[in-house]
């Protein structure tokens, strides 16, 4: 039997399709990725596949997530490929669900999850709405990211709010994109970093849309840059990360603006759009940094590191010192100057980067980065957060399997 | 002699300005029209206006005024607070009832106003930065006197971690005594949990409190006045408490204070490019430098060792750090009225 999981990024549309073997081995048939999909920005959105070796797509018209599903499953029927489930990513459960399949009552709360993270879910109920109507009669299940932050500390989940009103309504951190620091500390304490078991971990996964930092002591999460929803932490692509909390209120009062707008605001035209006012893509702020009217991409760029920089020494405090550092998703693993950037200046925690061993990883493969005499390891980790929601989709489309 | 005086927007209190241990001061406060109770005073010279928030507006950290410079920082183009401009307009009067005594503007954000614009700007729609919508620091009078006092105790020191720990705590960062990193946002509530403010919290939860139907009053009152380590722990709770209490709430509250102080303090070394030396300035006295030992123990990657509790002698520093430690710690017993009196002597001077 085959699993497609649709994994939907705020700004892309990354796809896989796996066949179960023998054991319950996963074995990739064909993937691919749609990018850029509704950006403003300087290029075109586009989409590629890749199966076995071979490469095709190019540019395509995506205004949104639905579109880009449907391109995915017309291409996928058009290769006689045969789907049996699909598995979704969904950000945000609130604590409802880990992994759960798709059905009426399940639709009703994933409905009411909307509102929670306005940038990535409503994304994401138009895959599971395209998904479903073209594949009506197959199991279809949604993955949560924030199973793996599960083992954060009070002191690093809590708000100092009224304890009632805190419990009442569930405010507390929570974390998000478990799935790909779950792959991630497995595969660097598996295989990558076996030199100290990566006792310490600091993982910045950088994103084209969303980015997040985290803490893992020992295997476990004990720290995030994200809260109760993606809005805080990182400066993003137009999400504006860390602010005021009374900074809403003031907008809302000064601008005469309804919460619903000052949270459009925050959550879509901030982070690196809001300060450009031209591109919420991080590749365009770079390229646009070497022109002369560039001045604003260069502000936008040193706001970017520093809200990175900031959480690298943050949880290096909290981790009571860093063994190792991973850069993941597409910015981390493809960008060599923003790891450069990031690790620049860090010695005071151990961070000591190797610029040509850097510049050569580009993200294909994993790479080891740091000085040959660092203490630390710092590592380049394509994450795979599809592997992960198809693994966890064989728990719950048990039934079904036996028909594939 | 000088006098001191502090405003909100409601009332005005006055203290006689005086180094730390004088005699009983004269204080107390100031009722509308009662501006002539300051001119009977014997001896006045001057009077210190403090304002805690300067905005745009007010860009040093000292300086003398007349009715006129007020007036023109009233009628300048920069971000001004609401409650500073009423603040301000008051100043005027006062100072123009005052003609005989000197008057100094002393303000707590000034020292903020040269962040590096990376530092000071929030990643929000350029065109709201563009009115005022930035970081402006906190007790950047405290935090310039630290730097000094750090300048003749450490000498060569470049590179200072300053915190502030109180009832209401935050830090700064300081390279060649610029300002590179703050706590503290375009309110005092970002930031570190105080007494009463919740310090960071995700935004979003304002909007959800709002959509299930609590009125916007509420939530900021509940957030800046019944939060921190108050409403955490269900009665008045301040930074003393935190440190002697042990067991339930309150030392989970400790627990949730140190976590985010700790992270604070790297972020901080992330904007410096490394340490020479950290401070803690407080006049909580014991409780303080026991909650700073407490994070100088996080901070063993550093090469930061303490030496156990310190003999505090009255407003005298001490160090916390022990002779192998790599990074001196200061502790440094920190009066507002001596800080404040310091900053009038070195402004007179001038």
């Amino acid at each position: 039997m085959n699993i497609l999981v649709f994994n939907c990024g705020s700004s892309s549309l990354t796809f896989k399709l796996y066949a179960l073997g023998p054991g319950d081995r996963l074995e990739e048939i064909l993937r691919g990725k749609g990018s850029r999909i509704g950006v403003k920005g300087d290029r075109p959105s586009s989409i590629e596949f890749r199966q076995a070796g071979r490469v095709s797509g190019g540019e395509a018209r995506m205004d949104n997530h639905r579109q880009a599903a449907a391109l995915v499953l017309d291409e996928i029927a058009a290769r006689r490929l045969p789907v049996h489930a699909i598995g979704h990513r969904w950000p945000h459960s609130n604590g409802h669900f880990t992994t759960a399949l798709i059905d009426e009552p399940l639709m009703r709360l994933l409905r009411e999850l909307l509102p929670i993270i306005p940038i990535h879910h409503p994304a994401s109920m138009r895959i599971i709405l395209e998904s479903r109507r073209r594949h009506p009669s197959i199991p279809q299940y949604v993955t949560t990211d924030m199973a793996f932050h599960a083992t954060l500390p009070p002191e690093a989940y809590r708000y100092m709010l009224p304890r009632g009103l805190a419990e009442e309504h569930g405010f507390r951190k929570y974390g998000f994109h478990g799935l790909s620091f779950r792959y991630v500390t497995e595969k660097v304490r598996g295989e990558l970093s076996p030199r100290r078991g990566g006792a310490r971990l600091v993982i910045c996964h950088l994103g084209t849309g969303g980015s997040e930092v985290a803490a893992v002591r020992d295997g476990l999460s004990v720290d995030v840059s994200m809260g109760y929803t993606g809005l805080p932490g990182l400066m993003m692509s137009t999400r504006c990360g860390d602010i005021d909390p009374l900074l809403p209120a003031w907008l809302s009062r000064t601008y005469d603006a309804s919460f619903e707008e000052v949270s459009r605001l925050l959550n879509f035209q901030s982070g690196l759009l809001g300060v450009t006012e031209a591109t919420s893509d991080i590749r365009d702020v770079l390229e646009r940094c070497a022109t002369e009217e560039g001045y604003r991409s260069r502000l936008a760029l040193s706001m970017y590191v520093r809200s990175i920089r900031r959480y690298v020494g943050a949880f290096a405090a909290e981790l009571r010192g860093v063994d190792t550092l991973v850069f993941t998703d597409d910015i981390g693993v493809k960008s060599p100057r923003i790891r450069s950037l990031v690790c620049a200046g860090m010695e005071w925690c151990g961070i000591r980067l190797d610029e040509e061993r850097n510049g050569r990883a580009t993200g294909e493969e994993e790479a080891h980065i740091e000085a040959p005499d660092s203490s630390m390891d710092i590592l380049v980790v394509p994450t795979d957060e599809e592997l992960v929601i198809a693994r966890e989709g064989l728990g719950v489309i048990g039934g079904a399997r036996a028909c594939g | 002699m000088w006098v001191i005086l502090e405003s909100t927007p409601d009332r005005v209190r006055f203290d006689e300005a005086g180094p730390d241990g004088t005699a009983e001061a004269r204080g107390g406060f100031l009722e509308p029209g009662e501006e002539g109770r300051l001119a009977a005073m014997d001896g006045l010279s001057g009077v210190a206006h403090v304002l805690s928030h300067g905005g745009e507006a007010v860009r040093l950290p000292a300086q003398s005024v007349d009715g006129r410079l007020l007036r023109e920082i009233l009628d300048g183009t920069g971000f001004l607070p609401e409650e500073s401009r009423r603040i301000l307009e008051r100043t005027v009067r006062l100072v123009e009832a005052l003609p005989a005594a000197r008057h100094l503007l002393l303000c707590d954000t000034a020292f903020f106003t040269a962040l590096p614009e990376e530092a000071a700007l929030y990643a929000v729609p350029h065109r709201f930065s563009r009115q005022g919508v930035r970081r402006y620091g906190g007790d950047g009078l405290l935090h310039e006197w630290v730097w000094r006092r750090t300048a003749v105790l450490m000498p060569g020191t470049r590179r200072l971690v300053s915190v502030g720990l109180g009832n209401r705590s935050n830090l700064a960062a300081i390279r060649d005594g610029k300002p590179m990193d703050t706590t503290v946002g375009f309110t005092p509530v970002e930031g570190l949990p105080s007494d009463t403010s919740s310090g960071d919290v995700d935004p979003t939860l304002i909007f959800q409190l709002s959509s299930r139907g609590h009125p916007m009053e509420e939530i900021l009152e509940m957030l800046s006045r019944r939060s921190g380590f108050g409403g955490y722990c269900g009665r008045p709770t301040g930074l003393a408490d935190l440190a002697t209490g042990r067991g339930g709430t309150v030392e989970e509250a400790r627990r949730i204070f140190l976590h985010a102080l700790v992270k604070y303090v790297g972020a901080a070394i992330s904007t410096l490019d490394g340490l020479d030396a950290l401070a803690f300035a407080s006049d909580c006295g014991a409780g303080a430098v026991e909650l700073a030992l407490e994070a100088c123990g996080s901070l063993g990657f550093l090469g930061i060792r303490t030496a156990g509790l310190p003999v505090l002698r009255e407003g005298a520093p001490a160090l916390l750090s022990a002779p192998d430690s790599r990074v001196p710690v200061l502790f440094l017993p920190a009066r507002r009225r001596q800080i404040l009196y310091e900053q009038i002597q070195f402004s007179v001077k001038e």
